[in-house]
Order: structure tokens, then sequence, then C-alpha cells
């Protein structure tokens, strides 16, 4: 009988090994994704830090929507 | 009479934008200044009557790259300098809005998360931003867009330290990202590090040459002969 290279065998069976076992990953890494992204939302889903602009813009916003439609009232 | 016909323009431009009234209302406005140029309500109505016109343009402009946006999402130049426009006028919380709305429709499109912390740091968000950039971090650690909006943020915070780690590693990933190069001059001088800061433009400055930007690299050459003039003038 025909001695078989054992790293021959061995890779052999690796490469069976990695073809039956279907590959996840991807289905894990959106998985990841996802809780990432919705641990980021609700971090964010809060009133705007005062230092930066965002909270001026929005009450500024509120404010002339509120000027508008009194005028139309008046 | 003049002076109510001038201010009824200037109400009537501020609300519709119509072309002639605004060219009515600069000529008497002009016209007025030259026999009272130093009258400080006529110069403020002529600044706010300029001011409304440069407001109407950004908005045009806005609307331009929106409509740029829906027919070419994947053209990222429009994006970007919608994110910019909007803060020219005040409406950063609409491109925060929009693009915490594509992460959540899409949480594995990095992109978004580029988009997002440039939104936050034009409007000088720079908590929100900090948590944006450290979620993006896990999604894509080695994304070339995300590690330079760290550089940019790490150098609005001041951190020096991370300025420099993400720099390095942009750099690794991609040598020729020259706008990390000139953050971290900036950072390593405002920290008083000024030996680094020099070093950081002499590389700068020969990777502008190698890229054939000659006249891009004069005033970079102009900044480290400054700096190694305030180096020499510290050890006198």
């Amino acid at each position: 009988m025909k001695q078989q290279n054992p790293f021959a065998v061995a890779s052999a069976i690796k490469n069976d090994a990695f073809n039956d076992v279907p590959n996840v990953w991807p289905e894990i890494r959106k998985k990841i994704n996802r809780k990432i992204a919705d641990k980021l939302l609700k971090e964010l889903d809060c009133l705007p830090s005062p230092e930066g602009r965002v909270l001026t813009e929005i009450i500024y916003e509120m404010t002339e929507s509120i000027q508008k439609f009194e005028k139309r009232g008046a | 009479m003049e002076t109510n016909r001038k201010e009824e323009l200037l109400v009537l431009y501020a609300s519709n934008g119509d072309e002639n009234v605004y060219h009515e209302a600069l000529k008497l406005f002009q016209e007025a200044l030259q026999d009272n140029p130093n009258d400080p309500w006529l110069i403020h109505s002529l600044g706010y009557l300029k001011e409304c016109r440069g407001i109407r343009f950004l908005r045009e402009a806005a609307d331009i790259y929106e409509t740029g946006i829906n027919t070419n999402p994947d053209f990222h130049k429009l994006q970007y300098q919608l994110i910019h426009v909007r803060s020219k006028i005040g409406e950063s919380h609409k491109s925060i809005d929009y693009y915490k709305q594509k992460i959540a429709a899409d949480p594995d499109d990095i992109s978004n998360y580029s988009f997002l912390t440039q939104s936050y740091l034009y409007a000088n968000q720079l908590l929100e931003a900090k948590k944006v950039v450290e979620a993006a971090l896990q999604v894509a650690p080695r994304d070339p867009s995300i590690i330079t909006c760290a550089v940019e943020l790490y150098q609005r915070l001041k951190d020096i330290d991370k300025v420099l780690k993400y720099q390095q590693l942009s750099l690794e990933i991609d040598p020729r990202n020259l706008g990390v190069r000139y953050i971290a001059a900036f950072s390593l001088e405002e920290a008083g590090r000024l030996e680094e800061a020099a070093e950081e433009w002499k590389l700068l400055i020969k990777s502008l040459h190698e890229e054939g930007y000659h006249i891009e690299a004069e005033w970079p050459e102009g900044i480290l002969a400054s700096i190694e003039q305030r180096i020499q003038d510290a050890q006198v």
C-alpha cells in the first residue's frame, strides 16, 4: 500500500472541513453591526450637547414656526 | 416716504427672495448711503440685504446637492458638500437626522458613519461626533474615511496622542493621505511640540514635491520656516 504524505492528508481534511462548514461570519458580522448601530442611535437620541450649534438651530426653527403660525392666525 | 420704501423692500425681499425687489432695494440703499455713508442703520440694512441674498444662494446650492444625491448616491463629494453648506445656513440638524436614519436602515454601510461624524463636527457637537467615531471604529477599524474623521475629531478635542495614533494608522493604510499630516502638524504646533511639528511639515513638503504639487508646497514651506525660527529663538 502506497504511503500517503501525512501533510497532504491533513491538508485535504482541513480543506474538506472548511468547505463543508457554512460561512456564518457575514451573518454574525451583520448582527454585530446592527447592535453597534442600535446602541449608538440610542445614545444619540437625546438633547444635543449645549456646546454645539444644533440646539440653537432647533430652537430657532421652532421659534420661526411659531411666528409663522401666529402671523397666519392674526 | 423713500425711507419706508427701502425698509418695505428689505422686508419683502427677506420673505420672498424676488430678484427684482433685491435690485430695487440695493439701488435705494446704495443711493442713501452715498448721502449718509456712516449711518449705522443704513449700513445694517444693506448688510442684512446682502446676507439674505447670500443665504438664498446657499439654500439653492443645498437644493442642487440634494437633487444630485438622489440621483448619484455613491458620489460622496455631493454629500460632504451638502453637509458643509447646511452648516452655513443653520441646518446641520437636517444632515444629522438624515444620516441617523441611514445608519438605522443600513448599519453595514460605513460611509454613513463618516457623513454623520462630519455633520456633528461641522455643528461643533464634539461629544456626539466622538460617540459616532467610536462606534464606527468597531464596525470598520481600518476604514480610511473613519480614521481620517478620528484624526479630525481628536484634533478638535486637543488629544494629541490620539491624533498621532490615528494619523499613523491612516498613513499605514494610505501613505498619500496628506490631509492627516496637515492636522497632525497643526496639532503638534498647538501642543508646543515644535521639533515634531517641524518634522511633520518636512515630511508633508517632501510628499507634496514627490506628487508634483510644487506650488501647494510653498505655503507649508513658509510655515516650516516660521516654526524653525521659533525653535531657534527658543534656544537663544
